[in-house]
């Protein structure tokens, strides 16, 4: 029989009361009392919990237990709320054991796994990380068995103190539950980080993104920012297919926002800048993402001296083959963003570029067209007027891709061809860059500058060698490009000197390897121009050999160096060994009589 | 940066606090440790009794409401002194939520004086014992950074200044006034107008000069950014930096700099990040149960070790520093706490982070 009609509708009414303070009326508390409405609802809860106590027992035993454990959850979560932990604990342990021995039936196990949500988050305040997961484990456990032994929508806590017309649909119950167990899932994201299980912690972060697609409710700008940032955790692992399907979602999501119109025209204005600026941010990560698919295939593609070796191309193209579709399938359903709506669009987006290495120069070059694409979008918001870094990097990513794509291709002259776009764009930037302001980028210009240059210049070498001999105009371009090569080495190296321009006796770590490479280069470089005129040649060998000293002193004097500059030093050692026989010989033949 | 030292300072229980009925919580057990209950409202609550509230930290040293400034001073700074004069950096953190006593820590009172005099103090003590065949230059600059905009102190009327990193990679502030400590009387003459710079030293009774120096201090702190502590708008912060280079020239040896910092940083206690709907935000590992911080999770995933450049650009506090965050300066934290039940949450909070600050080293 049921409790005493009017009795028990003021009985849910009190319990209502006491939710809508502690949820909505909470909000409004003053700075002051920050709990007040807390601990007003604490007060109904508690007179509730009397009055059920006060109730006939019976056959009822079941039913009022379940209400009882309703109570204690409420209470429970309002005192981890007002920073009373243990006695939060107490309420929420009291709720588990009177919901044990049905915690897998549909009255109880939404509530049960509620109890246990809060239970990790009480202990994640003590600091006890572990005790935490255990909890948020255990409701994740249980929700997976109610899923696969009933799986029916189960009543919702609140449904408890509600009159039977007022219960809620199936619909509403299913919603319920799943966004319970999204925060279970999104507790247990947070947990993982903290015990660096980082893999984990990501699976769970993506999960639960997922689920704000399904079931929670979600804001697409947030949304598409979050998958984007998720995609580029996944390019860290090297897990193309996971960021392309991250990034994909977040473009189709993404346009889902803006098309809300507003009424108030200044907000709009705000709202358009910042709508703008989070697709500009979009598009840097898809840039990131193409640079480093490329990157990541050259890394296997290439042999020890940096070009594209064939015998590997021809073995990852059949292995290829072979992997293709067993492995990707499963990967693929684990993290599909599957609601059915977005599927196709985002499935059209990812058609347009692959996330498979590149193993060539045609599948090379789709891949930079598309982050090139991307590179345009970003440069349309992130103009060098206002947002001066980030253009930079915007235009050294689109450098880099055009690096990476001259390894794929064979013919030298196209090479030089991308390298020429390399360095118009690089120097048209740095040309306007004051050095004092941004040193760092400035330094990282001039290098990438110089090192562009040198590996035009090889090119030019390799192309002349083909001929019989080189000409005058190819001698020209080749000591040009030299002595530019040099130039910027130069204004990479002075930038390390101190106020008084001296050269630092010993070099900070992050610039130790940078600063050899540049002495190392620059010997090289004058080592290759080339002169008729032996006296100049005297000359370039001789600073060459100097260039070539320095860094066998370093290395000397100071050891730990030494793996920073192995190749380059052993060159070194070489050179410093042969060049002044060589020099030598050339005197003689200047001045054969002395 | 290399913590050589963490401190923890309790305050006395101020009047406000004993009007309210909070109760001390936070009492120093000994030289170096702290001790922290958590208080318990529940009246109903009778089986809390077996299970013990209370955590302990320990420091490097620990102070009370029965610690003198003086005392605090010799514990933590004055060992710093002579490194500075001698070419190395140093700095002194003070830490806290607002109200904790950090500024009376560095700054003090015209009766009780602070870190900073005490520490200018010393220094000119040492000048002047060593002054024989060497040659010094004292200056000092007082900044606030704002909302990563920086104000000189001294002369607030330039507005906002810049930073500058020169090519040797020392990282300056553009335009800002130096008062040569030395010569004290061109600081009461030139400041707050002067750019200063006086002539290299000749020998001097330091102690007369330091009341017109800290004068000079006071009121620049006075000129600091106030605004009423709103936990709940997004976070505006002011860091006062009172900046002291030693340049020290031996005959024959050359030049030796050594840079002081001390700092009074902006109160620690939380701002709400979202609108959070009256509920604080916690550090540490605790969860955040909204979904809306998804975002941060997502961020901290992609966490990679350092680039190939380091990173300094991370906030103008950090570059300002930068040459004292390396592996070979010394760097001081004071952490200070409220006693009272009231400030429970920001008592722990202080004193996690301290902590863990401790067990930071040189990398």
């Amino acid at each position: 029989a049921a409790a005493a009609g009017g009795g028990w509708a003021a009985v849910c009414d009190k319990f209502r009361t006491a939710r809508t303070l502690s949820t909505v009326e909470s909000r409004k508390d003053p700075e002051t009392e920050p709990y007040r409405s807390k601990y007003s609802a604490r007060a109904l809860l508690q007179e509730v919990k009397q009055l059920l106590s006060a109730a006939e027992e019976g056959g009822e035993a079941r039913l009022l237990a379940v209400r009882r454990a309703v109570l204690e959850y409420e209470l429970g979560v309002n005192h981890t709320d007002t920073e009373e932990l243990s006695a939060g604990e107490e309420h929420l342990q009291r709720c588990t054991q009177l919901l044990e021995p049905h915690r897998l039936s549909p009255d109880c196990v939404s509530l049960y796994i509620q109890a246990q949500n809060n239970l990790g988050i009480l202990w994640s305040l003590r600091d006890e990380i572990k005790t935490a997961q255990t909890y948020l484990e255990s409701a994740e456990a249980l929700y997976n068995q109610y899923m696969k032994e009933d799986g029916n929508p189960p009543l919702d806590p609140s449904e408890h103190f509600m009159a039977e017309e007022e219960k809620i649909t199936d619909q509403e119950r299913s919603k319920r539950f799943e966004k319970a167990y999204t925060h279970t899932l999104y507790y247990l994201a947070q947990v993982y980080q903290h015990l660096e299980m980082i893999e984990k912690a990501a699976q769970y972060c993506h999960t639960t993104l997922k689920r704000q697609l399904e079931y929670c409710g979600y804001n697409p700008v947030e949304w598409a920012l979050n998958a984007a940032t998720l995609s580029q955790y996944y390019l860290s692992k090297q897990c193309f297919m996971e960021a392309r399907h991250c990034l994909a979602a977040a473009s189709v999501i993404f346009s889902q926002a803006g098309q809300v119109p507003s009424a108030e025209d200044n907000e709009t204005e705000q709202d358009q800048q910042d709508l703008r600026q989070r697709r500009a941010e979009i598009a840097r990560c898809w840039i990131k993402y193409c640079l480093n698919l490329l990157q990541s295939a050259r890394k296997l593609l290439e042999d020890n001296i940096g070009e594209l070796d064939p015998d590997r191309q021809l073995e990852l193209k059949a292995q290829r083959k072979k992997e293709e579709d067993e492995k990707e399938k499963g990967r693929k359903k684990a993290v599909l963003f599957g609601t059915s709506d977005i599927c196709d669009s985002v499935l059209a987006i990812e058609e347009k570029v692959s996330s498979v290495y590149p193993l060539d120069f045609q599948e090379a070059r789709e891949i930079f067209l598309v982050g090139q694409n991307y590179v345009l979008e970003a440069k349309e918001f992130f103009q060098v007027d206002g947002y001066v870094t980030d253009h930079i990097e915007i235009v050294q990513d689109h450098s880099a891709l055009f690096k990476v794509l001259a390894f794929f291709e064979e013919d030298y002259e196209r090479r030089c061809k991308m390298h020429k776009r390399r360095l118009d764009m690089l120097e048209s930037i740095y040309v306007d860059l004051n050095p004092q302001y941004y040193l760092l980028i400035s330094r990282q210009l001039q290098f990438e500058l110089a090192d562009t240059y040198y590996e035009m210049m090889d090119l030019k070498i390799a192309i002349g060698n083909r001929l019989e001999e080189l000409d005058s105009h190819t001698i020209k371009k080749i000591n040009s490009l030299a002595q530019l090569a040099i130039k910027y080495y130069e204004l990479f190296l002075d930038s390390l000197r101190n106020p008084d321009r001296v050269f630092p006796e010993q070099l900070e770590e992050d610039v130790l390897r940078p600063a050899m490479v540049a002495k190392f280069h620059i010997a090289r470089l004058y080592g290759k121009l080339i002169t008729s005129d032996s006296k100049k040649q005297l000359e370039n060998m001789q600073t060459s050999l100097e260039y070539y000293m320095f860094l066998v002193d370093y290395c000397e004097k100071y050891p730990d160096a030494v793996r920073a500059v192995e190749t380059e030093l052993e060159l070194s050692k070489e050179m410093v060994g042969l060049l002044p026989t060589r020099m030598e010989r050339l005197r003689a033949k200047l001045c054969p009589f002395i | 940066p290399s913590v050589s030292q963490v401190a923890l300072r309790i305050r006395p229980m101020s009047a406000a606090e004993l009007a309210e009925g909070a109760r001390p919580i936070a009492h120093r057990v000994d030289e170096q440790v702290v001790v922290l209950r958590d208080p318990m409202e529940d009246p109903d609550d009778i089986l809390r009794a077996s299970r013990s509230r209370e955590k302990s930290y320990v420091f490097d040293v620990a102070f009370d409401s029965s610690a003198t400034q003086e005392t605090v001073y010799r514990a933590t700074t004055r060992g710093l002194v002579a490194g500075v004069v001698s070419g190395h950096n140093a700095t002194v953190f003070a830490y806290g939520p607002t109200g904790c006593g950090k500024t009376y820590t560095m700054l003090g009172t015209d009766s009780e004086p602070g870190v900073c005099a005490h520490t200018l103090g010393e220094l000119f003590q040492a000048i002047e014992d060593t002054s024989g065949d060497t040659e010094y230059e004292v200056s000092m600059s007082y900044l606030e950074i704002y909302n990563e905009m920086i104000r000189d102190l001294l002369n607030p009327s330039l507005g906002c200044l810049q930073l500058r990193e020169d090519a040797g990679g020392t990282v300056q502030v553009a335009g800002i006034t130096k008062i040569s400590a030395i010569s004290a009387e061109e600081v009461s003459q030139r400041a707050p107008m002067g750019h200063g710079g006086g002539p290299a030293n000749p020998p001097l009774p330091g102690a007369a000069r330091l009341p017109q120096v800290l004068q000079v201090l006071a009121r620049g702190n006075r000129q600091r950014t106030q605004e009423p502590t709103v936990t709940n708008c997004t976070s505006s912060r002011s860091h006062a930096v009172l900046q002291v280079t030693v340049r020290q020239r031996r005959r024959g040896r050359g030049l030796r700099r050594g840079r002081l910092f001390m700092i009074d940083l902006a109160g620690s206690e939380r701002a709400a990040q979202t609108q959070n709907h009256g509920q604080r935000m916690k550090e540490g590992a605790h969860i955040n149960r909204s979904l809306l911080a998804l975002g941060n999770c997502i961020k901290a995933l992609s966490h990679r070790a350092s680039t190939k450049y380091i990173n300094y650009r991370d906030s103008k506090l950090t570059r300002l520093l930068k040459d004292s965050l390396g592996g070979n300066s010394h760097t001081v934290m004071i952490a200070h706490i409220s006693p009272a039940s009231t400030a429970f949450e920001e008592s722990r909070s202080t004193l996690t982070y301290a902590h863990r600050a401790k067990s930071i080293r040189a990398t």
